[in-house]
């Protein structure tokens, strides 16, 4: 027997799990063939997915090893699955499976093997993105800022888990709600040198948890879906003052731009305290 | 109780609980109007937190309208009654069709470089087109409408306290009125939230609805319907069509009256697409008749009523009163009459 050959077919982009609820699950399908189009029955396939333990912004000091992966499981089946399955085609010499993507954004690539003939395995695998679509680097503005002005131009919110500005996407809709909320911070302020909102975290390049410690658990609350950002409120330069009047300038300059602002002080890591803004009043 | 402490009881009964910590739970105090949010927080134990919503207000809006030189001059007089347990801090209408007649919106151009003196006039034109102690900002949303704002002055707390009353809110549109959700903010605290808030869940969610329904709506009128040069009184008669659904499902027109509008609106589209504006006029001023029978008998139009509790968008419908749905029909028989008007009859 001409030895079999395998194809996988399925969509190539899927929404990140959210917290606390069931993720969406992708349906593709591992096609056994003759190589010549007679579809083949019987075959035992081996279905892996994998995914690239630096994408989707992780870029930086991560313990890959430990990093969440989609699972795969059988059609209509519940669960998170497993990172690998073992299923036989059926009489139209298919197989029925379902990527569940995990909480964390990335690039997961799913291939197939025969275990019981050898066979030509799916070229190309099916590589499929878990991502918030649509987010985009924030846009520089001139009354805020992304990086330090100290001098050093350094990214702000920068670690060593996530760098290089992966902290710093939003939907462009939540930008031009950044955009004017500062705008007015400044207006309001009155003063000819704007005083330039420093822009902390944002979202990751496709969403899904941002995961601030690095360890994949504990979770930036709500940075998920590019339609928040923080704003410096500590001691360090540029952070708007822990004065009221500032607050109350700020309070009032969201509400001019129909934006959401709250105040996030952290008792026992001041240097966190910060404005946690919604920008966008359209659901998750 | 409203529909959203409905919500917020229901996220109590199903407090989340996350991650093996306490459960999160959001709590409404009936004698302060306040929520007191408990959640874990990571390295900072169990907080406890008191949020302040800036809905604690009833306040009153009343819409004036009439044709102008600029296309309809819209004014407002705004109250609080003596039930308010916050001042107000800023009224907004968002998104509406854009204005004229105030002053321009701060602008990246404008702004950037400005002298301390340019920044003076800006202020100072934001400050003049608004009443006394009130400042207009107003801007273009991406999608082409408008948000106008109006905000105290005070540095501190607003002084537009119960019992105040202000007139003098107001521009002008080449739009129609429709009827619009106005926004009403309470000045209150502002949000604090420890730590980032409650874990993602249903205390999550409901503090999130919260939010996003912090002020008291009220029904004004507003440029909702869109007037473009050259005239197009097929395309005026549509929007009013869609608007009158609209106002059907916020329960300020019956579905009688919603019905004859679409009869006669419909009749006038008909005549105008077979070039017969004449008859086109005949079905208008019987849409007028028809409309102007549920107006009230009084010639005087009452003030709106400033005794409404608050309550969000969602819950507007149970909340209508006479007022809202008087206005409900001004606006209609308004825009009926300009589309009249301009056809070059007697309206």
């Amino acid at each position: 027997m001409q030895r079999p050959c395998l194809a996988i077919n399925g969509p190539t982009e899927i929404e990140p799990k959210p917290f606390g609820a069931d993720a969406e699950a992708l349906t593709f399908a591992v096609e056994v063939t003759d190589c010549e189009g007679t579809y083949l029955p019987d075959i035992s396939v081996e279905t892996t997915v994998t995914v690239d333990a630096k994408s989707g912004g992780h870029n930086g000091t991560h313990a890959t090893s430990t990093r969440p992966t989609g699972g795969l499981r059988d059609e209509g089946a519940t669960g998170a699955g497993t990172a690998s399955v073992v299923r036989k085609s059926n009489q139209d010499g298919m197989i029925y499976l379902e990527f569940v993507p995990s909480e964390v954004s990335g690039v997961h690539t799913i291939t197939a093997k025969c275990t019981t003939v050898t066979c030509i395995e799916p070229d190309p695998p099916l590589e499929v993105g878990v991502k918030v679509a649509g987010l985009k680097p924030i846009d520089p503005y001139v009354f805020y800022t992304l990086i330090e002005l100290d001098g050093t131009g350094k990214n702000i919110g920068d670690t060593p888990q996530h760098h290089s500005g992966v902290n710093h996407y939003l939907h462009p809709k939540a930008t031009e709600n950044l955009k004017r909320l500062a705008l007015y911070y400044s207006f309001l302020l009155g003063e000819p040198i704007p005083e330039k909102l420093h822009i902390n975290d944002a979202s990751l390049p496709e969403g899904g948890l941002f995961d601030i410690g690095g360890a994949w658990t504990v979770d930036h609350k709500y940075h998920r879906k590019g339609r928040v950002v923080d704003i410096r409120g500590n001691q360090a330069p540029g952070a708007i003052p822990d004065d009221p009047y500032y607050h109350r300038v700020l309070s009032d300059a969201a509400m001019y731009a129909g934006v959401i602002a709250r105040w996030e002080p952290f008792r026992t890591r001041p240097w966190n305290n910060r404005f946690h803004v919604l920008l966008t009043k359209e659901q998750q | 109780m409203s529909g959203f402490r409905h919500v917020i009881a229901a996220c109590i009964a199903v407090a989340a609980t996350t991650r093996a910590q306490a459960a999160d739970t959001i709590v409404y105090d009936d004698v302060t109007g306040n929520y007191v949010l408990t959640y874990a927080c990571e390295g900072e134990g169990t907080i406890t937190t008191t949020l302040e919503p800036h809905n604690k207000l009833a306040p009153a809006i009343d819409s004036a309208f009439s044709e102008s030189r600029e296309g309809v001059s819209y004014s407002y007089t705004v109250s609080l009654s003596s039930q308010s347990r916050q001042p107000l801090r800023m009224i907004a209408l968002d998104p509406i069709l854009p204005v004229a007649g105030i002053a321009p919106p701060p602008t990246e151009a404008l702004l950037e470089g400005a002298s301390r003196e340019d920044l003076a006039k800006l202020r100072g034109a934001a400050v003049a087109s608004a009443p006394a102690g009130w400042l207009t900002i107003h801007f273009a949303n991406l999608d082409g409408t408008t948000r106008v704002g109006w905000g105290r002055l005070e540095r501190t707390q607003s002084t537009f306290v119960a019992g105040s009353s202000q007139k003098g809110f107001g521009f002008s549109s080449q739009h129609l009125p429709g009827v619009f959700p106005a926004e009403f903010h309470g000045d209150g605290a502002g949000w604090t939230l420890p730590c980032e808030g409650p874990n993602a869940g249903s205390v999550a969610d409901a503090l999130e609805a919260l939010l996003r329904n912090d002020y008291v709506p009220r029904y004004a009128a507003a440029p909702t319907i869109q007037v473009d040069e050259p005239f197009n009184p097929i395309a005026i008669l549509k929007s009013v069509l869609k608007h009158t659904t609209q106002l059907e499902q916020w329960g300020l027109v019956e579905a009688s009256v919603a019905g004859k509008v679409r009869t006669h609106a419909l009749a006038a589209i008909g005549k105008l697409q077979d070039g017969d504006a004449v008859q086109a006029l005949v079905a208008l001023r019987t849409l007028r008749g028809e409309i102007r029978r549920n107006q009230p008998d009084s010639p005087a139009r009452a003030a709106p009523p400033t005794s409404v509790p608050r309550h969000p968008v969602s819950e507007m419908k149970k909340m209508n009163t006479d007022y809202d749905r008087e206005l409900a029909i001004r606006v209609l028989d308004f825009d009926i009459a300009y589309v009249a008007r301009r056809l070059g009859g007697k309206p």
